[in-house]
């Protein structure tokens, strides 16, 4: 469609120009930087590894192995947008995994136990959002006290021990191990839930709004922007998406361990951060954190499949994570003030 | 050449992908001299001083020397005979005056501990010389505008032994009211005095024909002329820098609004430098709110727009019930704020976001957003408020002021606001912008709306005012009307107030 | 801006060949000739061990009255296993009528020195700790020694000696279960595994199982290809999983996963399924309720579970002794019991949360004190 009526031709470029320097801008490095390393990730490991790496088993093992992760990191994209912190979500998920977990052992549905875990999931959502938007605790430090409370009740509650039991293995693996065209149910979850926040943020009024309170709250409240209901509501759907990989992550080990979700707090943050320089710079988004998730995977994988020595995924993530952020991150500040 | 140039710059070009910032521009301060820099924004001024701050590399071919010195880029940066205060003040406003100092210039350290008395005393014998009453110990952020930018002239000239370099001023007046503004020109005067060269960038033209020896203007990226002050009028300034004639002395000259229906009554304000203030403003009348510093006159029309904490009192818009003014935010009643960067401009989001971001409820399609009713949207208002940009996509931060006040203006006017609330409307922003930000409010109130302005810019208040209520001490102590409305009865009026 | 960029990625990609460089190539399945006799020594030990033991191997009743009022300290450790064990520690205590003190650690030396030094103010009678080496707390030796507290060291490489009163769950105590993996691998392929053995080295109290299950391979069927993958502690969390399909995509000949303990297969049936790796076996050691599930689901072949019942009262049995003044019984476990699908029903038998090796365990050497409850 176009607007020339409105817009004065004189101060524009022709539209053909203007295409082409939109793809220049949509493909370069500095808007996906880790698309082009995870490219150099392929092709490096396509050579050292041409009979494993270069397979469909590799995308699976990536899109299925970092699934969960990719949720942990989606969990955090709305909160982040409006400027807060969620350091409590691993330990929803965790929450979440063990209710889940405690409930179906004991004789309920697999799908009840489930609605259950989701249940209080929001419900420390709810508590984030007193304690941060209406007690007006720094979210970093009121959601890591939180996450600490909610660590300390799943102690209290498992008594640190993992709820196990043949009945886990039954429908409530279903979620995680459920397999849709050669992937597992939470890879297909992940891109569902990208799709929803992508639109939800890109595409409809709310999104607009996280953003505008992410940049500037103040200017935001000015602007008529109901900003406390909008930081309590990310609090709910970090929660919320939280809680569902929480459930995806029990269901998957068929366990509900007290401590499960604890190793995804570094790697989810890490997603989420190189992700908001990826695609649209400077704002957390669903597809730039995936394409961080897969990324990191893409390298981990290859590792693992090159039996390299243990202290190499770390010190992979390190580099990359570096290198993703220099290669966008270092040269936004340079085109900005341009 | 008889008088020796400390700066001198030849053919300095700068261009960045699209566009030429700088075209081959000569400068030349004079040693001894205050030098100043005009242009609408735009014009490649910001770009010149960050060059001349080594956060530009300039084109090859570019030369500056500094007193005689050849400089490149690399040894721009930190270089210890050019000084910066920049627009922004680069304080941080959460330490002291003290901390602000030490950090800015260096810390007194015995054996790695610093020594706080000496800290303090040496705090004083930089300030000693700027007359300014100020608690050193207090957090800046509880400082006066003018007393931040002392702070940051006297971060700036801290270990300077007054020898042969320039010291760049970025619109250092921008914030300040009159009274004010005045003081920190004699402060810039004494600097001179003790032989500092002195770079003054500008929008107020009064201030640079008054202050400045010699002033170079910028146009569209290229030095259109480099004359002395003397002999120059504001006009001839005006038409330099716009490239046409540009009306300095505009009025609105709205007609009388007796007869019309209230549209804004508020009752008994209360909260910080405000003492219970009550007003009443007509469908098409613009009033505005003058004051003294600490008179409430810049309080207030935050205050009505529920944007102060702890404020009350009732305000009510059209014959609508009163609420509190704690609640004003849910009236539509929208304010361009003071501080635009601060209170307005959502960084990191494109012009058409920030236009749009108001009115949104209106951009609804089923569950979306109805983008191509909002480029249409975004399209109309920006030829309404003459927005110039690329596109309705650039981010609003590589606006000029002018263009992201219009913008401001324009989240406002979308919400079809029947009172528009206006703070420091054109701090910031050139004569051309400045002028369409005039007409563009003054065609709104003769269809009716009515607004409320308060400016530390007198400017603003001659023309566009109806009415003006002056504030002293948190209370309306005069009210000038029409005709009453001058340069010399506004000032007079207010430091009337400030004898009490 | 360009070349920066580049740097960035040469940079990345030279991290990735430097670090895909550091892997070593894994062996590949011969079809040499079975050696039947070691699979069936294989069998005969996995027949052996399937039935569950019963005797503790310490049999000498006190035969005195266990003084009361005695204190206990016991060491706890991050893991949630250990507050289970304090839990069943404690049930004992109480019933001799002594008092016992868990001091909570983070797993740091500064925490369990920390520690060691509350058992020096507490004055303990005895002490027991888990995985520390005495590195640690050697400082605090000659105090605890002054103080007479029995140091009763569990599941750490140190020997008993030299100030450690009592050690068990030392390697060489943990080397039988390694040749129960291997014979349960063998005698289940009928010896034709192919097997990878995956190792954590920050366990090193685990290193003598590694080797023993190595050589038991090697003894038991020198045809099969074995070999070892080591995972980083940091892993443990949910890396495993991912780390061995990648191992094993990349030596797409075994089948069969042997653990170093048996908490890294949490999450690995599933990988392992989404992988297309059904066919893989797993083997571990150390049992627990997931465990027993992923044997009962038939997701696990079969686990060498510790007596951790047993290792833990032999450590408290050793106080008694030493408090009551009788001499001190030797460190000693009971016979190994392998868990596969056909007993795993036997698991459901716990003392306080655990499962113990020997029905009983408990009343066993309560009985051997005397304090029946």
């Amino acid at each position: 469609m176009t607007n020339t009526l409105e817009r004065p031709a004189a101060s524009r470029p022709p539209a053909t120009e203007r295409v082409w320097t939109r793809w220049a801008t949509a493909v370069s490095p500095r808007s996906i930087g880790a698309v082009y390393i995870l490219v150099v990730i392929v092709v490096v490991f396509s050579i050292a590894l041409p009979s494993t790496y270069p397979t469909l088993a590799t995308v699976k093992q990536v899109a299925n192995g970092y699934s969960i992760t990719a949720l942990a990191a989606l969990a955090l994209v709305v909160p982040l947008a409006t400027r807060t912190f969620d350091l409590s979500f691993a330990y929803v998920m965790t929450l979440s995994g063990v209710t889940a977990a405690h409930f179906v052992v004991h004789g309920m549905s697999a799908f009840a136990a489930m609605l259950l875990g989701m249940l209080v999931a929001l419900v420390i959502g709810v508590v984030n959002g007193l304690v941060v938007v209406v007690m007006r605790i720094d979210s970093f430090i009121g959601t890591l006290a939180t996450g600490s409370l909610v660590q300390a009740f799943i102690i209290f509650f498992t008594n640190a021990q993992i709820i196990s039991g043949v009945e886990l293995a039954g429908g409530f693996s279903q979620l995680a191990q459920v397999q849709i065209v050669g992937l597992t149910g939470p890879a297909v979850y992940a891109v569902v839930v990208a799709l929803v926040l992508w639109f939800v943020l890109e595409h409809t009024v709310v999104g607009r709004r996280i953003y505008a309170v992410g940049f500037n709250p103040d200017a935001a409240r000015l602007a008529t922007i109901a900003v406390d209901r909008i930081r309590f509501g990310g609090l709910l759907v970090s929660a919320g998406v939280a809680g569902f990989a929480g459930l995806c992550l029990a269901s998957s080990i068929s366990a509900g361990s007290p401590t499960a979700g604890t190793a995804y707090l570094l790697p989810a943050f890490a997603a989420v951060f190189v992700g908001a320089t990826q695609l649209k710079r400077g704002r957390f988004n669903a597809w730039g954190t995936l394409i961080a998730v897969v990324m990191l995977g893409a390298g981990t994988v290859g590792l693992s499949l090159s039996a390299a020595p243990n202290y190499a995924a770390d010190m992979f993530t390190g580099v990359v994570l570096i290198g993703a952020l220099a290669a966008t991150g270092l040269q936004r500040r340079r085109i900005r003030r341009g | 050449m008889t008088v020796p140039s400390v700066l001198d710059v030849r053919r300095l070009t700068k261009t960045f992908p699209g566009t030429t910032a700088l075209d081959a521009v000569d400068l030349e301060v004079r040693d001894g001299e205050i030098h100043a820099l005009v242009g609408q924004n735009g014009s490649g001024k910001s770009t010149l001083i960050k060059v001349l701050a080594g956060y530009h590399t300039p084109d090859p071919g570019s030369e500056i020397r500094l007193a005689g010195e050849p400089l490149t880029h690399s040894n721009l940066a930190g270089h210890d005979r050019l000084r910066f205060v920049h627009q922004d003040l680069g304080l941080v406003l959460e330490l002291s005056t003290v901390d602000n100092l030490a950090l800015r210039s260096e810390f007194l350290t015995s054996a790695g501990r610093v020594r706080w008395r000496a800290q303090v005393r040496r705090t004083h014998q930089l300030l000693a010389d700027f007359a300014v009453d100020l608690d050193v110990h207090a957090p800046l952020s509880a400082a006066t505008p003018v007393q931040r930018t002392v702070v940051a002239i006297a971060a700036a000239l801290a270990g300077w032994d007054g020898g042969a370099g320039l010291l760049v001023l970025d619109e250092p007046t921008a914030v300040l009211p009159p009274g004010e503004a005045a003081h920190l020109l004699e402060i810039v005067r004494g600097v001179r005095a003790r032989g500092t060269s002195i770079l003054y960038v500008s929008h107020r033209l009064d201030e640079v024909l008054t202050l400045a020896d010699r002033v170079t203007v910028l146009r569209g990226g290229r030095v259109v002329a480099t004359r002395p002050t003397a002999g120059l009028g504001p006009e001839t300034l005006a038409a330099l820098m716009a490239g046409a004639d540009v009306d300095v002395g505009y009025r609105a000259a709205l007609p009388p609004v007796d007869r019309n229906p209230l549209a804004l009554t508020a009752r008994n304000v209360r909260g910080r430098y405000l003492d219970g203030v009550s007003l009443e403003v007509r469908q098409g009348e613009v009033v505005g709110v003058a004051g003294l510093p600490g008179s409430g006159a810049a309080e207030l029309v935050p205050a009505l727009a529920g944007a102060v904490a702890g404020a009350d009192g009732e305000i009510s818009v059209g014959t609508v019930g009163a609420v509190p003014v704690a609640r004003a935010n849910r009236l539509n009643l929208p304010i361009v704020p003071s501080d635009r960067l601060r209170d307005a401009v959502l960084p990191g989001m494109s012009l058409a976001e920030n236009l749009t971001i108001s009115i949104l409820g209106r951009l609804r399609r089923g569950p979306g957003l109805a983008h191509s009713r909002e480029r249409s949207t975004v399209a109309r208002w920006m030829a309404d408020v003459r927005v110039k940009a690329a596109s309705e996509r650039v981010g609003i931060d590589t606006l000029s002021g002018g263009n992201q006040q219009k913008v401001m203006l324009a989240r406002c006017l979308a919400r079809d606001p029947d009172v528009l609330l206006l703070a420091d409307p054109t701090s910031g922003v050139d004569p051309a912008a400045r002028q369409a930000i005039y007409e563009l409010v003054a065609e709104r109130a003769r269809a009716g709306l009515a607004v409320v302005v308060t400016s530390a810019d007198v400017g603003d208040l001659l023309a566009l005012c109806t009415r003006v209520l002056v504030l002293g001490n948190g209370r309306v102590v005069r009210e000038l009307n029409g005709d009453e409305i001058t340069e010399h009865t506004l000032i007079h009026a207010m430091e009337e107030t400030g004898q009490r | 801006m360009q070349r920066k960029s580049l740097l960035v990625l040469l940079a990345a990609a030279s991290a990735v060949i430097l670090a895909a460089c550091g892997g070593g190539g894994g062996g590949s399945a011969a079809s040499a000739p079975v050696d039947q006799a070691g699979v069936q020594r294989a069998a005969d030990l996995v027949q052996g061990a399937s039935v569950r033991p019963s005797d503790l191997n310490v049999t000498e009743p006190i035969g005195k009255p266990v003084p009361p009022g005695k204190v206990v300290d016991f060491v706890s450790c991050p893991a949630a296993d250990c507050n289970v064990i304090a839990g069943m520690l404690k049930v004992h205590t109480d019933k001799l009528g002594w008092t016992l003190n868990v001091l909570t650690t983070d797993g740091s030396p500064g925490s369990q020195q920390q520690a060691f030094a509350q058992i020096v103010r507490d004055r303990a009678d005895g002490a027991i700790y888990i995985g520390i080496d005495r590195g640690v707390y050697e400082r605090y030796l000659p105090e605890l020694q002054a103080n007479g507290t029995w140091m009763v060291s569990v599941c750490s490489t140190n020997p008993q000696g030299n100030g450690i009163d009592f050690a068990i769950c030392t390697p060489d105590q943990q080397r039988e279960t390694g040749r129960l993996m291997a014979a349960s691998v063998i005698s289940h392929s009928g010896g034709r595994a192919n097997a990878v053995y995956v190792n954590v080295p920050a366990f090193d109290n685990l290193s003598k199982l590694q080797d023993e299950f190595l050589a038991s391979m090697k003894e038991l069927c020198p045809a099969c290809p074995t070999a070892s993958q080591d995972v980083p502690i940091t892993a443990l969390g949910n890396g495993v999983p991912q780390l061995v399909v990648g191992y094993l995509r990349a030596h797409p000949d075994v089948d069969y996963v042997v653990l170093a303990i048996d908490s890294l297969a949490s999450g690995l049936p599933a990988a392992l399924k989404a992988a297309g790796l059904d066919h893989v076996e797993i083997v571990g050691q150390g049992g627990g309720d997931t465990t027993w599930q992923y044997i009962k689901t038939g997701e696990q072949l079969a686990s060498v579970p510790w007596p951790y019942v047993e290792t833990y009262l032999a450590g408290l049995d050793s106080i008694v002794r030493h408090v009551t003044g009788v001499q001190a019984a030797p460190s000693q476990l009971p016979r190994f019991w392998i868990v596969t699908k056909n007993n795993v029903a036997e698991t459901d038998l716990k003392v306080d949360g655990i499962t113990p090796v020997v029905i009983g365990a408990d009343a066993k050497f309560a009985q051997l004190w005397g304090a029946s409850s």
